[in-house]
């Protein structure tokens, strides 16, 4: 359960990167995933048509705040998300650091508390500070999205005990590791150790 | 007058945030909407002015995740 919803799969599929939306929808269908994330963007063509595509995937969207760097942004943009979505679910993250992708903490929290208390649903991408996920979990989060790796030019997969910390101390949450991003073949071990770890 | 629209300059008759979306051929059943910082729910863009300088993000839903 998260979140009141019962899900069948524990996979959050993407939806950038790929050829074409044939492709995505294909992709979509074959992962069984019941969560597909999506974004929003200064507009281009294809919204509209993009939107179409989410409706006949009939899975629960889960859009984010990428690109988000601070808690008012981060707030404006799900509330934006929450009207063209039709969802109040929001994957909350506010960039702290433009080369590894570290979320900013305290921004974080900020938008969490604020956003809970509109009565959005919180995914909150953070770090593996169990301070953190403490101010996170108070805020009205149940669940809790640790990174997995710095993003960028930060180095490799590292041992994520903070990570395990996380899973064993917040038991009342759900927490999904984020594998971050990489090139193809490595983001694919990179799924298979974080989804042996999920939930 | 001159606003800024999703980071760019853009020249404007529009009065109100509504007539921007449509001058502008956004789909306005598709696109959010938000006036110098702050959001602005699709049912309130008639009634919301803007004026010269005003910021305004319209944004629309694109893969990503």
């Amino acid at each position: 359960m998260v979140y009141g919803t019962s899900l069948s799969s524990r996979l959050l599929l993407g939806t950038a990167g790929y050829p074409s939306p044939a492709v995505l929808a294909e992709a979509v269908a074959a992962s069984g995933t019941d969560i597909i994330t999506v974004s929003l963007r200064r507009e281009g063509p294809e919204g509209a048509a993009f939107r179409d595509l989410l409706g006949r995937a009939g899975r629960r969207i889960l859009p984010n705040t990428a690109g988000c760097h601070t808690a008012r942004e981060a707030v404006t943009t799900a509330q934006m998300a929450r009207e063209v979505f039709g969802t109040d679910w929001i994957k909350l993250e506010v960039i702290g650091h433009a080369d590894t992708l570290q979320p900013d903490p305290f921004a974080l929290v900020e938008a969490a508390r604020i956003l809970c208390a509109e009565g959005f649903r919180v995914f909150p991408y953070t770090t593996e500070d169990l301070i953190v996920g403490e101010k996170l979990v108070e805020a009205g989060c149940e669940v809790l999205m640790p990174w997995g790796r710095p993003s960028g030019r930060a180095g490799d997969w590292p041992i994520p005990t903070g990570s395990g910390r996380c899973g064993r101390i917040f038991r009342a949450c759900r927490w999904w590791s984020m594998p971050g991003s990489a090139r193809p073949a490595r983001r694919r071990r990179r799924w298979r150790w974080a989804m042996t770890r999920c939930w | 007058m001159q606003v800024e629209l999703n980071g760019r300059p853009v020249e404007t008759a529009a009065q109100t945030l509504a007539a921007l979306v449509a001058e502008q051929g956004f789909d306005a059943t598709v696109v959010a909407t938000a006036l110098d910082g702050v959001f602005v729910p699709r049912g309130d863009r008639v009634a919301t002015p803007i004026a010269a300088g005003a910021r305004v993000e319209v944004l629309s839903p694109m893969q990503g995740g």
